[in-house]
């Protein structure tokens, strides 16, 4: 199948990014007594060395992932909130799932974990499908709420019963070496899931557009109405594409603990859910602009960080900037409006 | 205060090619109450939505005593003292009745606070003067249609209106209510208000109005005296079957064989009630067996979904090979009947059969998959997913049969969306998204997905809304195609022309019951328009 969506959206974007960095210069001035060092090293962000390039493009991988997962709810018309607990159960179940095998060989291990992570996200986040299914539970509010719950049981469980006492950091036992995922660009964290996040770019566009599951997942949230209409089994796409929304959350989780902290650690994965959402919504929820929109965002994010480190940046404006973005790419402003119509 | 002159209003709506109004000219004289009575869409609403603000004319000027008045919005009206309630009201839903009566126009404290009690006060006395009974200090969102009324009209005359619009006001008041009406029109008149009804009830126009205008094809016919009047005469000058249906029509049904074994129907001359009709209809031994079989389906609207007119056991059949219209006026139950049968909807009671076997309750997948085809009244809320690609919208149906192992077979999809294209001469790329596109193509996707599988019976929903002379033919071709090839169509349409134009037989129904069957070509648009208007059930 088809998408629909015209090539406004890429210069929508590109807008929008060129305004936050201009809103950024007009008033670094103000905010900093070095205002050139500051954008410079915000600028320069992941461009520093290798080592920060690797990390970058790390980040970038997780969260294609977690935007993939938004990107798939939203498609199917609903609100997955609890990324930020299907994320850390997902690497809390890798952990423990790893931690109790330890003979398996390597790939079937790492196999095995990537489901367990996945089926533990979509279990989580597939309840608040059946939920809604069954008796019409807001699934915004019972997806963020389990999601809280959860984040601080697994909090107490790293902290408490779960922790390497041999660590310093409030930190699970790693997982052996022989589960972790290969280094592309040591000593940067830099490993395969950037790869696998590609490929599930890929899988996910094609499950969207070229199945017929993806059809109905669609077609039921473009409108319930029509869909049930035509006779789609809209009642079962209250569960699926929460589960698969959660699933990927999941996957997400388990591949930042295969390739980049090798155990679960307290708030490790913490934003990871939330940035979904922005993600998702930087990409206007399509698989194929997902790439260019995590990217724009761990720039934002990175560059941020990095002038806090080099810089008197402040944490603060580093949020405002990244809110900056999202208000514009995702504000449907008239004058592209206008545009879209013209077909241009 | 003083006459309202309405002159030369003309509108046209380009969305769907519509001339609403066509230069018309009206006189409100000062105190009177006046009705305005026409079929649907013979632009009454549109004209009063024009005197009240909401839509502006192409051309034309609304005068008061000879003086052009300005009136570009709902506000400016009121300005002028001219207000309306409409048929369905928009509250603030979480606000109380009080606090919706009073919205816009506030008293306020010298500090600033809202001055509840002086509204209360204020309030409370015109209640007690038109007997209008409410509580104010329930939240508007438990109110039914008939209380939102009462807040319209109560929060008109708060804000010192002299001239009223009311739209449909028999809504306003539960059936045994109307005596209140009646009262409460001339309390108002009394009070030298100046009213004006908007109504396809004939009973209502002659009964309480001084004066009626009646309004065709988007023109005022006439304007007369309620004196001069009878039922029978204004039923006549509302469809105006002083004008024969057009004659392209007589030919194209001269060319279609009717098909030959269809069940006997009343006379034209007796319209039969809902039971006898049944008697007459129901199939000797020397008919095939019906295709759709409707046994004293009843709906009683639930709480959730009151706005729904309730049905009493209808009955009717429809055949193979025969094109059925069922007929009425909007809120006489044409609406409920499509829920239910096209499954949206669980009747009360009675029975929906198809090919013999029930089919109420059943799952909309599972009638899908037994041939019924539909095409709902609600085109692009229903029928439609705008912000999908036309190639999307054509598979709907049809998208199992291109999956192999769960993948969508794309070169199979191009197939069959550009013959789709091809055979119903829609201009558009399947790749285009749907919204992009003309009302006339739009229309054109939904029907070639809803027929090319070859239906057993189609449920048509007012098959010509919003088309052009061009596509109107187009449907009414499709129609005539599908029952020559044996298969039913059930067209449910409240535009008699319509109705006449593609149907063997009409059920026409009246506050939903089926106030009588008749034979397209053994009646005339007059008769017709008189069972739509429940006159014999007056007489």
């Amino acid at each position: 199948m088809h998408d629909t969506r015209p090539a406004s959206t890429f210069l929508s974007i590109g807008v929008a990014i060129a305004a936050a960095i201009l809103a950024m210069i007009v008033a670094l001035p103000l905010l900093s007594n070095s205002p050139v060092q500051t954008l410079y090293s915000f600028l320069m962000g992941p461009f520093r060395n290798w080592f920060y390039m690797g990390n970058f493009l790390n980040r970038v991988g997780l969260y294609i992932i977690a935007g993939l997962a938004m990107i798939i709810a939203f498609q199917g018309g609903m609100f997955n909130l609890g990324g930020e607990g299907q994320v850390y159960a997902g690497a809390l179940s890798t952990t423990m799932f790893l931690l109790s095998v330890p003979k398996l060989i390597g790939p079937v291990g790492v196999i095995g974990a990537v489901c367990v992570a996945a089926g533990t996200g979509a279990l989580i986040a597939g309840l608040s499908g059946l939920l809604k299914m069954k008796w019409n539970t807001d699934e915004l509010i019972s997806s963020f709420l389990l999601s809280s719950s959860l984040v601080y049981t697994i909090d107490y469980l790293v902290s408490g019963p779960l922790r390497n006492s041999e660590s310093f950091l409030l930190s699970s036992s790693e997982i052996a070496s022989k589960f972790r995922l290969p280094q592309l660009l040591p000593p940067s964290h830099l490993n395969l899931s950037l790869l696998a996040a590609l490929l599930l770019i890929g899988l996910g566009y094609k499950y969207l557009f070229h199945t017929s599951s993806g059809y109905e997942l669609r077609m039921t949230g473009l409108n319930r109405e029509f869909a049930r209409y035509g006779g789609i089994p809209i009642q079962r796409y209250y569960f699926i594409p929460m589960a698969l929304s959660g699933g990927l959350y999941g996957i997400a989780g388990c591949l930042y603990v295969l390739g980049t902290s090798f155990a679960t650690m307290q708030g490790s994965t913490s934003g990871m859910g939330w940035n979904g959402i922005a993600i998702a919504l930087i990409a206007r929820i399509h698989p194929l602009l997902l790439l260019p929109a995590a990217i724009i965002f761990t720039y934002l994010e990175f560059g941020a960080e990095n002038a806090m480190i080099y810089a008197d940046f402040s944490f603060e404006f580093g949020a405002v900037l990244q809110a900056i973005v999202l208000f514009l790419v995702t504000a449907r402003f008239s004058g592209f409006r206008v545009l879209r119509k013209k077909g241009i | 205060m003083g006459n309202i002159d309405l002159v030369d209003i003309t509108k046209y709506f380009p969305e769907n090619g519509v001339i609403a109004n066509s230069t018309v000219n009206l006189r409100i004289e000062e105190g009177e109450i006046h009705a305005i009575v026409g079929e649907n869409g013979s632009g009454k609403s549109t004209l009063m939505h024009i005197l009240s603000g909401l839509i502006r004319p192409d051309k034309g000027s609304i005068r008061m005593n000879g003086k052009a008045l300005r009136i570009n919005s709902p506000h400016e009206a009121l300005e002028q003292g001219i207000g309306m309630v409409h048929q369905h009201v928009q509250l603030v839903r979480e606000f109380t009745v009080l606090e919706n009566i009073i919205l816009g126009r506030e008293p306020r404290t010298w500090w600033g606070r809202i001055d509840s009690p002086q509204a209360r006060s204020r309030i409370q006395a015109l209640i007690q003067e038109y007997n209008l009974q409410i509580d104010l200090d329930r939240p508007a969102y438990e109110l039914s249609t008939e209380g939102e009324q009462k807040i319209a009209l109560l929060a008109l005359l708060y804000a010192g209106v002299n001239y009223i619009i009311l739209d449909e006001p028999t809504t306003l008041f539960e059936e045994d209510e109307t005596d209140l009406l009646h009262r409460v029109l001339e309390k108002l008149r009394s009070h030298n208000y100046t009213l004006i009804l908007i109504t396809h009830k004939l009973r209502e126009a002659l009964h309480y109005a001084d004066r009626v205008s009646v309004m065709r094809g988007g023109r005022r016919i006439t304007t007369l005296s309620t004196q001069e009047l009878s039922q029978g005469e204004l039923s006549n000058l509302m469809v105006g079957s002083d004008s024969i249906p057009g004659q392209s029509l007589k030919l194209q049904k001269a060319q279609r064989t009717p098909p030959k074994n269809l069940p006997p129907t009343a006379p034209p001359t007796a319209p039969q009630t809902a039971t006898s009709t049944t008697a007459h209809t129901t199939p000797g031994h020397v008919n095939p067996s019906p295709i759709l079989q409707l046994q004293d389906l009843t709906y009683r609207p639930g709480a959730d979904n009151a706005a729904l007119p309730a049905l009493h056991k209808v009955n009717f059949e429809v055949h193979p090979g025969e094109a059925l219209a069922v007929t009425g006026i909007r809120e006489n139950g044409l609406e409920t009947l499509e829920q239910l049968l096209s499954g949206f909807l669980l009747p009360s009671s009675g029975g929906i059969l198809y090919k013999e076997a029930s089919i109420a309750g059943l799952p909309i997948r599972e009638l899908r998959s037994r041939h019924i085809a539909y095409i709902p009244t609600e085109r692009l809320l229903r029928g439609a997913s705008l912000d999908s690609s036309v190639a999307e919208n054509m598979i709907l149906l049809n998208y199992r049969d291109f999956h192999g192992w769960g993948r969508l077979k794309k070169e199979e999809i191009e197939h069959f969306t550009g013959n789709l294209k091809q055979l119903f001469n829609i201009k558009a790329s399947p790749k285009d998204r749907l919204s992009g596109l003309s009302g006339g193509n739009i229309q054109r996707v939904i029907i070639s997905r809803e027929i090319i599988n070859s239906p057993e019976l189609l449920i048509f929903s007012e098959p010509s809304w919003g088309l052009d002379i061009a596509g109107r033919e187009f449907v009414f071709d499709k129609i005539a195609e599908l029952t020559s090839r044996g298969s039913a169509v059930l067209i449910i349409t409240s535009d008699i022309e319509e109705a006449l134009e593609c149907a063997d037989r009409i059920v026409v129904m009246y506050r939903g019951s089926v106030n009588g069957i008749v034979q397209t070509d053994q009646v005339d648009k007059a008769e017709i328009g008189r069972l739509m208007l429940g006159v014999n059930s007056y007489a």
